[in-house]
C-alpha cells in the first residue's frame, strides 16, 4: 500500500499537478475503451518514459574527508600496509572487498570499480575544489561544482522542485565548493537532515492563503513598478514565481520520509546518510538531476578523515554506508531506474599506506578508489590497478578530467561546450581529459 | 533651537560666507556639487525628474545612514517641521545617531568578510570589529586614522578589534597584498601575483613588494573563538618573491616598496614595516586612498558608483562621471578625511535626492533620475525590526567536546536574516541577486509570521493596531507606514481596502494586508 504512493507521484511530470490530469487524458486516449487502468506494468512503463524524457539523473555520494582505499574497494591483503581490515568475495569471482561491506559486496555485479585515480592534490581544501569542480584550485576564479554545471544544463523554469539538491552537511564548511561564477542560481538546494524539510519551506498558512497573499502583493508590486521599481519588480518576480512553485508543489511530500515503508527505511539503516540515500532515490524518482548525498558518520566530526584512531572509526563509517549504498543500488533497481540514474562513490583523495601508530593514516592521491554504477555502465568489472602494497598506480591512472567528461557523456552535456559565467566569462565545462570508455564497453 | 549647532555646520559647509569658517579652496558644496554632476551628465535642470517628496526622502536617507526606514513616529515628527531646511537638519540628526556607525561598520565589515576565506577550525565573528568601527564612525575619526589602525593593528583581536583585518587574514602575505589595495584603494593587483597585470600597469614585482610590509606578521589559528587570534612579530625574515619558471627553486627576496615606488629598507620589524605601509596606504599623497573612499560611498548612496564594481579604480576600468568624483575627491582629502562632511556633502544634494523615473519618462539619459537598490543583509534586519518587531533570538551555544570538536557557532535571527540578504558590496549592483531563500524567508518564515498575527493573544503589533482602531482606511494607512514608511496612494487604498472587504474576517484580510507589503518589492528596495 505504501508503494502505491511513490509509483502515483511518477505519473506526475515536471509541471506538476496540472499536468497530472494531462497524464491521465493521455493514457486515457491510448485505451480505446477510455477506461484506464493502471497496473503496476503500466506505471513502470509510465515511469520510465517519463525518465526517459527527463534524461538521466546522478546520485554522488561523498565520502567526506577522503577514505581509505585498503578499507574499502581495494584490499591489499599480505601487505604491512593493510591493517587489520579482512577482504571478502563480492558477487562477482576474483574481486574481493573490505570485510567493512559485506552487503555492497553482494552487488559487485553492478559496480564498476575504480582502483587507479590519481591525483594531484592531498590538501582537503584544494583537493575537493578539484574534484567537485574538474578544476585545480585558483584563487582567480570560483568553479562551479559539478552539479551546478547538471543545474545549468538541465534549467527547467516549469519545473517545481530544485535541479540540484544536497543531503547532509560538509564536516567543514569553508572547504565547500558551490555554484561559484555560475552564481546563485545554480546553487544546491540544502537539506541538511534527510527526513527534516529545511527552515522556510513548507507555508505557515493554507495553500489558499498563501495564493491570496501572493496576488494581494503582485498588485502592490504593480504599482511600485510603474512609479519607478519596475527593474526590481521583474527580479522579484521571476524569483517568487519560482518559490511559490516550489513551497507550493504537492512534491513537497517527496521529502517526507514517513511515507516509506519502516522495513525499507530499516534497510537503509536510521542513520543520516542512510535516509538520506533514500531521499535520494524519491527525489531522482520525481526528476531531480543531480542529488549529492554526504557521509561524515554521525559519530564525530572527523568523517572519512581518519588521522587518529582510523581503525576504530573506518568500521563505524563503513556500517552507515554500506547497508545504504546497497539498499538505494538495489531499491533502484527494483524499480527500473537504475538504467537512467549514475550512482557514484567517492570522496576527495585515499589514505596513506604507512599506518601510523594508532591505526590511522593521512592524505593519499595516487591509487584511491571511485565505484559507479547505473546509467549504462557496465557492472562487475574492476578498472585500474596498484602494486601490492598499494603505493602506486599500475595501471590506468585516471585522472579528474577523466571523471568529469566522463559523467558528461552519462548526463548528456557536451563537455566541450564554453559557458559564460555571471560577468559574461567564458568558461569550458570540462578542460582535457577522456571518456572512461570501458566503463560503457 | 535645538539645531543651532546643526545650522552652523550647514552654512560652513554651504561656504558661501566670506568668514573666518571659510574653507579650503578645494571644499565642495552640494550646490556646487549639482552644476558639476549636471554638466558631467549632459543634462539640463530641465530634463531632471525632480526631487523625492519628503516622505521618500526620510526613508531613502534612513536607509543610507542609519540602515533602516523611518519608524511611523519618527515619519510624522519629520512632516509636521516647517523649516526650509528640514532636509539638511534630518540629515544632521541622522549623522549624529549611533545607528549611523553601526550601519556603516556592517558595510565595511561585508567588504571585507566577504573575500575573507574563513579558516578551517576557527569561526571568524566580526561582531568586535563591527563594534570598534562603529565608535571609530560615530565619533567622525579621520578614515585615513582609521584605516592606519587597522593596518598596524596587533595583539589579540578581543582586545584589539582593529586587528579584524590582518588577523582572519591569517597575516597572509599575498592575500593581506592584494586586500589591503582592493578594500582600501579599490585596486585589483591579485591577479599580478602570478603575473604582470593585463590591463593596469602593474608588474608582478609591484604586488611581491607591497606583500613583503607583512613578512613579519604572525596571527595563530586558535579552535572556534577567533578573538583569540593574535598578531604577533615573527621577529625576523624576509619576503621572498616565488620563482614562477621552477617553484621549488629559491624566490628573490624583495624589499618592501609601495605602488607609487616609496621604498622601505629590509631587516625592520613587523610594526616598522606595517606603520610604513599605513602611511603610504592612508596618505594625502596616495593618489588612490581617497578616490577608493569616494567611490564607494557614492556607489552606495547613488546606486551605482563612478568605477563599478565599485572595488576597481584601476586604469583599465573607465569610471562614470569623472568630473564629479574628483572635486568629492578632493573635498574628502581637504577635510581631511572626514566621512560625515563627504555624506553631508552628497545627501544634500539634488543629485542625490533625484526621483526615480516614472513610466511615462522618455529620457535616455541615466542619470535623469534615481536609481533603485537593494538593501544590504542587516538593513532587511532592521527594517523587519521597525517594521513587525521582529525579536532577534540566539540560540543556546554548544560547548565542544572530544567528538565534536567545532560545534558551528548559534546563528541569531539577525545572523540568518543577514547571511540569507546579504551580498559582498564590492559587486556590481547589477550583479546581486534576489534568491530562493530570500522569498522563502519572507513568505514562510515561522519566527516573521509570528509577528504577522491579528488574534489578540498573540500580542503583536498588528493585533494591537487593530483593536485600538476601528476605521479600517486608518489600519491600512498605519499598515504601510511601518513597513513601507510612506502613506498608501489613491490606488494602493483602493487595492487595500477592496482587499478587506473581500475578506469576512478582518483578522484574516490585515494579516494578508501586512504579509503583501514585507514581501513587496518595495520593502527590500531603497527607492
Amino acid at each position: 500500500m505504501t508503494m502505491a504512493t511513490p509509483l502515483l507521484d511518477l505519473s506526475v511530470d515536471r509541471n506538476g499537478l496540472t499536468n497530472r490530469r494531462e497524464f491521465f487524458v493521455k493514457l486515457g486516449a491510448a485505451s480505446a475503451a477510455g477506461v484506464i487502468t493502471l497496473g503496476w506494468r503500466d506505471m513502470l512503463v509510465a515511469q520510465a518514459d517519463e525518465l526517459r524524457r527527463q534524461g538521466k539523473a546522478m546520485i554522488l555520494l561523498w565520502m567526506d574527508g577522503g577514505p581509505s582505499q585498503f578499507d574499502t574497494f581495494n584490499p591489499k591483503i599480505g601487505s604491512p600496509n593493510q591493517g587489520p581490515a579482512r577482504a571478502i568475495s563480492t558477487s562477482v569471482a576474483g574481486v574481493q572487498f573490505a570485510d567493512f561491506w559485506p552487503q555492497t559486496a553482494m552487488l559487485m555485479d553492478k559496480l564498476a570499480v575504480i582502483r587507479s585515480m590519481r591525483t594531484p592534490e592531498a590538501e582537503h581544501d584544494r583537493a575537493i575544489t578539484h574534484v567537485r569542480t574538474g578544476f585545480p584550485p585558483t584563487p582567480a576564479f570560483r568553479y562551479p561544482t559539478f552539479g551546478s554545471l547538471v543545474a545549468r544544463e538541465r534549467e527547467d523554469l516549469s519545473y517545481d522542485l530544485p535541479a540540484f539538491v544536497r543531503i547532509g552537511k560538509p564536516r567543514i564548511k569553508t572547504r565547500d565548493v558551490d555554484a561559484g561564477a555560475l552564481g546563485v542560481r545554480f546553487s544546491s538546494f540544502n537539506v541538511d537532515e534527510a527526513g527534516k524539510l529545511p527552515s522556510n519551506v513548507r507555508p505557515v498558512v493554507p495553500a489558499d492563503t498563501l495564493r491570496r497573499r501572493l496576488a494581494l502583493t503582485d498588485q502592490f508590486d504593480s504599482q511600485f513598478a510603474a512609479a519607478g521599481g519596475a527593474k526590481e519588480v521583474a527580479d522579484k518576480k521571476s524569483i517568487y514565481d519560482r518559490t511559490a512553485r516550489f513551497v507550493l508543489s504537492p512534491r513537497l511530500e517527496t521529502f517526507d520520509l514517513e511515507r516509506e515503508p519502516d522495513s525499507l527505511r530499516d534497510a537503509y539503516g536510521r542513520t543520516n546518510f542512510g535516509q538520506g540515500c533514500l531521499l535520494a532515490r524519491r527525489l531522482v524518482e520525481q526528476g531531480v538531476s543531480f542529488v549529492e548525498v554526504i557521509s561524515t558518520g554521525d559519530r564525530n566530526d572527523a568523517g572519512w578523515d581518519t588521522h587518529n584512531n582510523g581503525f576504530r572509526d573506518t568500521p563505524y563509517l563503513a556500517a552507515e554506508v554500506d547497508p545504504a549504498y546497497a539498499t538505494l543500488l538495489q531499491d533502484l533497481s527494483d524499480r527500473g531506474m537504475l538504467d537512467k540514474t549514475l550512482v557514484v562513490w567517492m570522496g576527495e583523495f585515499g589514505r596513506t599506506p604507512k599506518i601510523k601508530p594508532d591505526g590511522g593514516r593521512d592524505h593519499y592521491a595516487k591509487g584511491w578508489p571511485v565505484v559507479m554504477s547505473g546509467a549504462g555502465v557496465r557492472g562487475g568489472q574492476i578498472i585500474g590497478a596498484t602494486d601490492i602494497d598499494g603505493i602506486d598506480v599500475t595501471d590506468r591512472p585516471i585522472s579528474v578530467a577523466d571523471l568529469c567528461r566522463t559523467f558528461c557523456r552519462v548526463m548528456g552535456m557536451d563537455a566541450n561546450e564554453e559557458y559564460h559565467t555571471t560577468d559574461n566569462r567564458p568558461m569550458k565545462v570540462v578542460d582535457g581529459g577522456k571518456v572512461i570508455d570501458e566503463l560503457f564497453a | 533651537m535645538k539645531c543651532r549647532s546643526t545650522l552652523f555646520l550647514l552654512l560652513a559647509s554651504f561656504a558661501t560666507f566670506g568668514n573666518a569658517a571659510e574653507p579650503a579652496a578645494s571644499t565642495l558644496t552640494s550646490a556646487r556639487l549639482d552644476q558639476v554632476f549636471l554638466q558631467s551628465a549632459k543634462l539640463d535642470q530641465k530634463d531632471v525628474a525632480g526631487v523625492v517628496t519628503d516622505e521618500q526622502f526620510l526613508r531613502r536617507v534612513s536607509l543610507d545612514l542609519i540602515g533602516r526606514q523611518p519608524t511611523p513616529d519618527e515619519l510624522a515628527v519629520y512632516l509636521l517641521e516647517t523649516s526650509d531646511t528640514k532636509r539638511e537638519a534630518a540629515v544632521e540628526r541622522l549623522l549624529a545617531s549611533p545607528e549611523f556607525g553601526a550601519n556603516w561598520a556592517s558595510y565595511w565589515s561585508d567588504v571585507i568578510g566577504y573575500r575573507v576565506p574563513p579558516p578551517e577550525l576557527t569561526f571568524l565573528d566580526y561582531t568586535l570589529f563591527e563594534q570598534w568601527l562603529a565608535g571609530r564612525i560615530n565619533e567622525n575619526a579621520p578614515w585615513d586614522e582609521t584605516v592606519r589602525m587597522i593596518l598596524t593593528a596587533t595583539g589579540k583581536v578581543k582586545d584589539h578589534p582593529e586587528a579584524t583585518f590582518v588577523g582572519f587574514h591569517g597575516a597572509d602575505t599575498t592575500r593581506l597584498a592584494a586586500e589591503t589595495a582592493r578594500v582600501f584603494m579599490s585596486l585589483q593587483i591579485g591577479c599580478a601575483q602570478c603575473h604582470d597585470h593585463p590591463f593596469d600597469e602593474w608588474k608582478r614585482e609591484q604586488f611581491h613588494e607591497l606583500a613583503a610590509y607583512f613578512v613579519r606578521a604572525s596571527a595563530k589559528m586558535p579552535w572556534n573563538d577567533s578573538g583569540e587570534i593574535e598578531i604577533k612579530d615573527k621577529g625576523k625574515g624576509e619576503y621572498e618573491m616565488p620563482n614562477v619558471a621552477d617553484p621549488t627553486k629559491k624566490g628573490t627576496m624583495m624589499v618592501p616598496a609601495f605602488l607609487t615606488g616609496t621604498k622601505l629598507e629590509t631587516g625592520k620589524t613587523d610594526i616598522e614595516r606595517r606603520k610604513e605601509l599605513a602611511a603610504v596606504v592612508a596618505g594625502r599623497d596616495n593618489p588612490w586612498f581617497a578616490k577608493a573612499y569616494v567611490n564607494r560611498i557614492w556607489g552606495r548612496l547613488m546606486g551605482r558608483a563612478f568605477y563599478e564594481p565599485a572595488d576597481d579604480i584601476g586604469a583599465g576600468n573607465e569610471p562614470q562621471l569623472r568630473e564629479v568624483h574628483q572635486p568629492l575627491t578632493a573635498h574628502f582629502v581637504a577635510s581631511g578625511f572626514n566621512a560625515k562632511s563627504l555624506f553631508r556633502v552628497i545627501i544634500n544634494s539634488r543629485a542625490y535626492q533625484q526621483r526615480l523615473a516614472e513610466q511615462s519618462s522618455t529620457s535616455e539619459n541615466p542619470y535623469a533620475a534615481g536609481r533603485t537598490t537593494k538593501l544590504r543583509g542587516d538593513e532587511v534586519f532592521q527594517s523587519l525590526v521597525t517594521a513587525i518587531d521582529l525579536p532577534n533570538v540566539t540560540p543556546p551555544r554548544t560547548a565542544p567536546t572530544k567528538e565534536i570538536r567545532f560545534p558551528p557557532p548559534p546563528k541569531s535571527t539577525k545572523d540568518v536574516v543577514a547571511e540569507v540578504f546579504g551580498f559582498d558590496p564590492s559587486l556590481k549592483p547589477d550583479d546581486i541577486s534576489r534568491t530562493l531563500g530570500q522569498a522563502m524567508l519572507l513568505m514562510n518564515n515561522d519566527q516573521l509570521q509570528a509577528q504577522i498575527n491579528a488574534r489578540p493573544e498573540s500580542g503583536t503589533a498588528l493585533s494591537k493596531l487593530l483593536a485600538a482602531e476601528l476605521d479600517n482606511a486608518k489600519v491600512v494607512s498605519r499598515l504601510f507606514q511601518l513597513v513601507l514608511a510612506r502613506k498608501p496612494t489613491e490606488s494602493e487604498s483602493k487595492i487595500a481596502m477592496e482587499h478587506v472587504s473581500s475578506q469576512s474576517g478582518r483578522g484574516d484580510a490585515f494579516e494578508d494586508l501586512l504579509w503583501s507589503l514585507i514581501n513587496s518589492a518595495e520593502f527590500t528596495t531603497k527607492r
